[in-house]
């Protein structure tokens, strides 16, 4: 019983860290994306370069993602 | 190869008297890059001024321009056109002020069509006014003229006939259709009593309108004025069809005109691109290093000497020969010299920017890598051959770069995904070809009823001895990512190795090693190290093997040697960037990730429609097929966007960040591009 | 952070990103010493391609030459500043209503110039920015109305305007028009100041930007009066209140001085004093002072700009710029129509 409690304490947990970093992710590209499709509705040859600056948030939520894996492996 | 053309830098000199030849020689050969010269850089020379012909033929092009508008020709977008006209015509109509003819014969008309469109709208307002007057039988020309009376005629919110009698006026009619928002009021006051009727109507919302001058009861005005009206809207109806068919009629004329103008407009204004004394003229520009030697022959037979090209220099690819340049010679330009594979992905290097003369051009690399990963995500058999088939049609069709570029990726992808597909995950449409159906999916072998022999499913990989036969998505998750990794790792690794041989060729090895080659130290390092922590870590008890520990130790040790060869340029950023390493190899996480959300829904839509609606007699299994069907398209159309964008940006953010600096002046060189009009060869 | 949801805040970075972009396709440098070099139709068709094609193209019908060039490019400008206002959201777009209201102010006192000197419709016209509230159509109409009092009226009822009937009077008994003009201006400012809530940064930043204006104009303004002799009580009328460094204090140390010198003294406290001491002292021509205290306020706009990239400054600073490049097209193309040397031209335009 308590070791079906943990695993569920883990999945919940695993399923925090990636949520909390989703959003927090999404919220830094927020400004970015709208900056991004400003400038490409100017120039849409900026795609490229607003392209790698916009994904550049998404760090947060890829270590989230780890820290997941490894409470699920892990733990 | 993989690099940019090599550019030689050079002089076009000749007297300022053949200039204007020279320009148009200069075009026809096409490949001189040109270099605007700065005013004031050198004593003696300034900027030319444009040539004589080309004020008028602005002035005539702005007017071609206008007069398309009007008629709704965009030449922009007339981007083909099978029949181009002789070019020597064009020019000959141009001169015979057939532009000029064009442009009066467009706006007389469009004039016309306005002050008829005004008028007509002056009609439609005495109508309206005149219909509420209608039924009012007081001839219009007793509407004013008094001396002593004042008449007040307008519209109310609500009738005034009570509040006005209470003042004492009583000449005054009412009308109030069912339905309308407001009301007609016609009120004859004397002068005396104006003041209070004014007082009065306002309250009641009176807003004055005015009448036409006219003489007849309003009502029989009205059959002759909508006559009017009629009359001036079927002038505009002609005037319009007139436009038409000018339209059509001159639509290939004005690309024509427009190109021809366009050209001679270019031509006119390159002396403002160079330097030009009293008596010569001075052309910096660059031309391939190859082309050199044509580009002289071609002056020289032309010219006979008189005009002479000179080569300056052969650019090289360190950046220190760029450096010492004077400013306007810094940067060479690029032309791309990619093979047939890398033509096609040009386009995707330049979203981002033009590669730098000095650096290596990705379009290689991305053509390489991006169907590759494009594939490994799409990753069935089914999806893989529409692919084919569309990449294939957009290959042969497409003209523009874009379209190009997107058919290739769905081409060169498809046959990846196919290959994937086919021999790794052995399965099409998400459903594996190989073993037996369970509670929640099913296999082509079941589905079928058959039993597929043992050479074709002896072709598939299979991770767990024969349980499942070739790999799956879902089920072997982990085995998925770690190949994902396993890719990125490589992927990562040549990134590195470009850019190691980017600064090599740009500053030496030193250089090189310092910014680059650490690098891909640290990346092994990481590698290795997080490969001994996982021996370590992912089991059900944390325990040192032997291996783990060797694995650890090698990749401390390589890591360290990375953040020391980098520290001279990186100082802290050595270690921190540590952390952006493992960050970027695990991006690579989402080639398994994309795969598997996209076999996620396969399942459910097969659950959906074969094991769920499928066994319910004919309307089930017209359900189920209904279901199979868009649930499939759906999933290949998301296939586009999520892998082809997903396999784009690991490109872009992974590899491309670690040697492409970008930035580049594109080559562009002096050249004529007819589409509407063309030289005939006997013109020459 | 939470706090920025619900509430209209604004699509700052969607609309600066689309403004930095703008900016960057404005014409260098060298583009004028081309322009100087071609003939009008040449410049008409070379702005054309550079952003003003659309005016261009719909206006070549109607005119050529000159005409064509300045009626283009003023449309143009307002085409572009109505643009920005149209894709901005919240609090944003209503900052920028506001900011733009003063092409209501240039629009009406370039008509009653035209109506008090009898300049012709079309030569009024080709000066109107419509970037403000007040449309093309409305302004087509006050241009239709025969008398300056009919016109103020118009404007007064369109934009909810009180002028005091003191101004209107001195008007009526004087017939000049420097007083409402002068009403005009601090009424825009007084509008402004008003419809800025202070609340958050982006609008404190813009208050704080538009009373550094109102030093700048203050300034222009006393050290114009100066030199024509207008001193003390006497200048103090003109002066725009709520500056952010010159108070009413400052303000009338500096109309009680004599002299421009004289009056450098009661500026020595000022932010910018380093900058107009060195004009002064280079030059002491007091164009020259004006010319750097327009730069010091641009500069302020890109300092700003760049300090705070998401709040209405950068977009500020775009429309300093676009109207900067509108007035050198429009200063070439005049200077050729009239037959000026090259060289004096080139002396005219505004280059930052």
């Amino acid at each position: 019983m308590a070791a079906e409690i943990g695993t569920g304490m883990v999945a919940i947990a695993a399923g925090l860290a990636i949520g909390l970093t989703g959003l927090a992710s999404g919220l830094a590209e927020r400004d970015v994306g709208a900056a991004a499709v400003g400038a490409i509705t100017e120039d849409a040859t900026l795609f490229g370069k607003t392209m790698v600056l916009m994904v550049l948030p998404e760090t947060i939520v890829i270590f989230g993602l780890v820290v997941a894996i490894l409470m699920i492996f892990v733990m | 190869m993989l690099l940019p053309e090599s550019m030689s830098r050079v002089v076009i000199v000749g007297s300022k008297t053949q200039m204007d030849e020279a320009i148009d020689a200069v075009y026809s050969i096409g490949s001189v890059h040109l270099v605007d010269h700065i005013g004031g850089s050198d004593e003696g020379f300034d900027i030319g001024a444009p040539l004589e012909h080309s004020s008028k033929a602005s002035e005539r092009l702005l007017k071609v321009r206008a007069a398309g508008k009007e008629l709704g020709v965009n030449v922009a977008k007339m981007a083909y056109n099978p029949e181009p006209k002789p070019a020597k015509k064009v020019r000959a109509k141009i001169k015979g002020s057939e532009v000029e003819a064009l442009e009066k014969k467009v706006f007389g008309i469009i004039d016309e069509r306005n002050a008829v469109q005004q008028r007509a709208a002056a009609l439609a307002a005495d109508l309206d006014v005149l219909r509420r007057l209608s039924s009012f039988d007081v001839p219009l020309e007793h509407y004013s003229g008094y001396r002593s009376l004042t008449v007040f005629v307008g519209t109310v919110r609500e009738d005034p006939t009570k509040a006005l009698g209470a003042v004492g006026i009583t000449d005054v009619l009412f009308d109030m259709p069912k339905k309308a928002a407001r009301g007609t009021v016609l009120a004859f006051v004397p002068n005396e009593g104006a003041e209070a009727a004014s007082a009065t109507l306002a309250k009641h919302g009176y807003t004055e309108m005015a009448y036409p001058e006219l003489t007849g009861t309003p009502a029989e005005a009205v059959p002759g004025l909508s006559d009017d009206l009629a009359k001036a809207e079927a002038r505009i109806e002609e005037l319009n069809l007139e436009l038409a068919k000018l339209s059509e009629e001159y639509a290939t004329t004005i690309a024509a005109f427009d190109e021809e103008l366009s050209i001679m407009v270019e031509k006119g204004e390159t002396p403002l691109r160079i330097a030009v004394s009293d008596y010569s003229f001075v052309m910096d520009g660059w031309i391939p290093t190859a082309e050199v030697d044509a580009v002289s022959a071609a002056l020289d037979a032309r010219f006979d000497g008189t005009v002479h090209m000179e080569v300056q220099e052969e650019r090289g690819r360190k950046l220190e020969e760029s450096e010492k340049a004077e400013k306007r010679f810094r940067d060479p330009p690029t032309k791309a010299d990619n093979g047939a594979l890398g033509k096609h992905f040009e386009y995707p290097t330049s979203l981002v920017s033009t590669p730098k003369y000095q650096e290596i051009d990705p379009s290689t690399i991305i053509g390489i890598f991006l169907p590759f990963f494009f594939g490994l995500m799409v990753g069935d058999l089914g999806y893989a051959i529409p692919f084919i088939i569309l990449g294939a049609y957009g290959l042969k069709v497409a003209k523009s770069q874009e379209f190009q570029a997107i058919a290739s990726v769905l081409f060169f992808g498809g046959i990846w995904a196919a290959i994937f597909g086919f021999f790794f995950f052995a399965e099409m449409l998400g459903m594996h070809f190989v073993g037996a159906a369970t509670e929640t999916s099913t296999t082509w072998e079941a589905l079928l009823g058959v039993t597929l022999p043992e050479w074709f499913t002896g072709m598939f990989p299979s991770l767990d001895g024969g349980g499942h036969v070739g790999i799956s998505k879902l089920h072997d998750a982990v085995f998925m990512l770690k190949l994902s990794v396993y890719i990125g790792i490589v992927h990562l690794a040549v990134s590195y190795f470009l850019g190691f041989v980017n600064i090599l060729r740009q500053h030496g090895f030193a250089h090189a090693m310092h910014e680059k080659g650490g690098w891909l130290f640290s990346l092994f390092g990481i590698s290795f190290l997080c490969y001994g922590l996982s021996l370590a870590l992912f089991g059900p008890e944390i325990v040192l093997t032997d291996m783990a520990i060797r694995t650890i130790a090698i990749g401390a040790v390589l890591i360290a040697i990375g953040v020391a060869v980098c520290w001279k340029v990186e100082k802290s950023h050595a270690i921190m960037g540590l952390l952006s390493v493992m960050g970027n190899i695990l991006s690579y996480t989402r080639l398994a990730a994309i795969g598997m959300s996209k076999a996620g829904m396969a399942l459910a839509f097969n659950y959906m429609s074969i094991l769920m609606l499928g066994p319910n007699g004919i309307v089930g299994a017209v359900a189920g097929f209904a279901v199979f069907v868009v649930g499939h398209m759906m999933i290949w159309v998301l296939a586009i966007i999520s892998a082809g964008l997903h396999g784009l940006r690991l490109q872009y953010v992974e590899m491309m960040a670690k040697f492409f600096a970008g930035d580049g002046v594109k080559y562009d060189p002096l050249a004529i591009k007819r589409v509407h009009t063309e030289v005939l060869e006997t013109e020459v | 952070m939470f706090g920025r949801f619900g509430k209209k805040k604004g699509n700052y970075a969607y609309t600066v990103a689309r403004v930095k972009a703008k900016k960057s396709h404005l014409f260098k440098d060298d583009a004028y010493s081309k322009m100087l070099l071609m003939s009008l139709p040449e410049i008409s068709r070379f702005i054309s391609e550079s952003g003003y094609s659309e005016e261009i193209t719909e206006l070549t019908g109607k005119f050529e030459g000159i005409d064509l060039i300045e009626h283009a490019t003023y449309r143009n400008m307002a085409g572009y500043f109505k643009g920005i206002l149209d894709v901005s959201t919240g609090e944003l777009h209503d900052m920028l209503a506001a900011v733009l209201q003063r092409w209501d102010v240039w629009n009406l006192k370039v008509i009653l110039r035209g109506k008090s000197f009898g300049i012709d419709p079309d030569s009024v016209r080709e000066d109107l920015v419509p970037a403000g509230e007040l449309a093309l159509q409305e302004l087509e109409k006050m241009i239709a109305l025969e008398t300056v009092g009919e016109v103020i009226d118009a404007y007064c009822k369109l934009t909810e305007t009180v002028i005091p009937p003191e101004i209107m009077d001195a008007y009526k008994t004087d017939g000049v028009l420097t007083d409402i003009e002068d009403f005009l201006d601090k009424e825009y400012y007084r509008r402004l100041l008003e419809s800025i809530d202070p609340s958050s940064k982006p609008t404190r930043l813009l208050q704080d930007y538009i009373r550094n204006e109102i030093d700048v104009v203050n300034l222009e303004t006393l050290l114009k009066l100066k030199v024509e002799g207008v001193v003390g009580e006497q200048a103090m009328r003109f002066v725009i209140p709520n500056g952010k460094e010159i108070d009413r204090k400052t303000a009338e140390r500096i109309a009680a001085a004599a002299t421009v010198e004289e009056a450098m003294g009661a500026m020595s406290k000022l932010s910018f004093y380093g900058d107009i001491k060195d004009a002064l002292a280079d030059t002491g021509s007091l164009t020259e002072l004006v010319s750097v205290l327009k730069k010091v306020h641009i500069s302020q706009a890109r300092t700003f700009s760049h300090l705070h990239p998401l709040s209405i400054i950068p977009i500020i600073d775009f429309m300093i710029h676009k109207e900067i490049e509108v007035n050198n097209i429009r200063t070439v193309a005049r200077g050729l129509a009239s037959g000026l040397d090259r060289d004096v031209i080139k002396d005219l335009l505004v280059v930052v």
